[in-house]
């Protein structure tokens, strides 16, 4: 008897990946270059470095930054793909809707690199708090868009499921988040600013960035962690035993994704205790959550990956 | 269930509800693929003479999907007694 091949046609792409992968290179030249041109860094005048170590640790930091923004772009393409093979289903609304969170979140994680660099390049001009108020909002705004679309979707997903089996958000839950809001909002409050700087932390006065940055941002991370729990809702109560096992480890993913996204606009926020810290410490902080985050959008593609296998496979 | 509850397409329901205990709401897409794709049918005309090469099918694609043995095994199993069940009017109908 003749052996079976299963026929996969995997190629139902988004019709913009091209142009995400052309947009994200560019931004990933102008991160390599802009980086390494820049006239003054945070971190040469902090820890008077010499020009060789500046670039060494600088490279350090960049190639592993743009290898996690590409398996960040594959993650959430895949996840898109996914969504457009399952177009018309009654889940596919929802899925599309997360699939945009994620591309938002690709966003938010090239802005917050980028415009960190271009703020070095204001050093001593009148600018320059303009361009520091500017790098903190842009990523707010794509932060809090990508959280709410994940949400959104998560809403559609948990809609899906049987009403009787919902169960809503714990209330220890969002007690605990409320203290956890309250303590840095007052964390922001007490802590002195620091104007010595050459860059300043940030652009606008004090008090106001409590309202435009620190609740904003407690709000996208309340709004990320009601999808999580939507979407693990939806994991525990939809049918399929092979499905679910490729949606939890899609879950996993989307769940670390939005957690070390809160993490490094947390350290982002007191970025003052950290300034303190030698380089060493500092490095490993950062090494460590670019790590993690990696491994987030790897779970969401090898999840997204399943779940189009499943949608494809003759 | 008497003969004149069934319909077409009956054989394809249930092969969609067992799918859906593996496949969740990707089983009726699933199921239709291999219908449609490896027998050249359409749901509707999915037969109980079918279902020995549907299940030869299921048994290649869905060890694609995972590497649990056990699971492909059952699933292939639960199918196949798709054919051994009575099926009243199936003669008739060609179900």
């Amino acid at each position: 008897m003749a052996r079976l091949e299963p026929n996969i046609d995997e190629s139902k792409e988004w019709p913009y990946t091209t142009g995400a992968y052309i947009v994200l290179v560019a931004c990933g030249l102008a991160y390599l270059i802009g980086s390494l041109l820049a006239p003054q860094t945070a971190a040469t005048i902090a820890f008077q470095m010499a020009p060789a170590q500046r670039v060494t640790m600088q490279l350090s930091i960049i190639i592993p930054v743009l290898i996690v923004w590409i398996i960040a772009l594959r993650a959430a393409l895949t996840f898109k793909n996914y969504s457009r093979i399952i177009e018309g289903s009654p889940e596919a609304r929802g899925v599309g809707r997360i699939a945009d969170g994620l591309m938002w979140l690709v966003a938010y994680l090239v802005l917050t690199s980028i415009l960190s660099v271009a703020t070095q390049y204001f050093v001593g001009s009148s600018w320059l708090w303009m361009i520091v108020a500017i790098k903190n909002h842009l990523p707010v705004i794509a932060s809090l868009i990508a959280f709410f679309l994940i949400f959104q979707g998560s809403l559609t997903l948990k809609a899906m499921t049987d009403a009787n089996n919902q169960q809503g958000t714990p209330v220890w839950l969002i007690i605990l988040f409320g203290i956890f809001a309250a303590a840095l909002a007052w964390l922001f409050a007490v802590s002195p600013v620091d104007t010595d700087r050459p860059i300043p932390i940030y652009g606008l006065p004090h008090d106001v960035n409590l309202f435009t940055m620190i609740l904003p941002h407690t709000l996208a991370w309340f709004i990320g962690l009601l999808a999580s729990i939507n979407i693990l809702n939806y994991t525990r109560h939809v049918k399929g035993l092979i499905y679910r096992q490729a949606l939890r480890r899609l879950v996993w993913g989307i769940l670390s994704v939005i957690l070390f996204a809160a993490v490094l606009q947390l350290l982002t926020i007191l970025s003052k205790i950290f300034s303190s810290l030698s380089l060493g410490p500092l490095l490993l902080i950062v090494y460590v959550l670019i790590v993690l985050y990696g491994m987030g959008f790897i779970l969401v593609h090898l999840g997204a990956k399943k779940l189009t296998r499943i949608e494809v496979v003759q | 269930m008497s003969d004149q509850d069934y319909q077409p397409g009956d054989l394809y329901h249930q092969v969609v509800s067992i799918t859906e205990e593996y496949l969740g709401p990707a089983a009726p897409r699933f199921v239709t693929r291999q219908v449609s794709f490896h027998l050249n049918k359409t749901p509707e005309e999915l037969s109980i003479e079918d279902l020995p090469k549907f299940v030869e099918w299921a048994h290649v694609t869905f060890s694609l999907l995972t590497d649990d043995r056990e699971t492909v095994n059952r699933y292939v199993a639960e199918i196949g007694q798709l054919a051994t069940k009575p099926w009243p009017g199936a003669a008739q109908r060609n179900l």
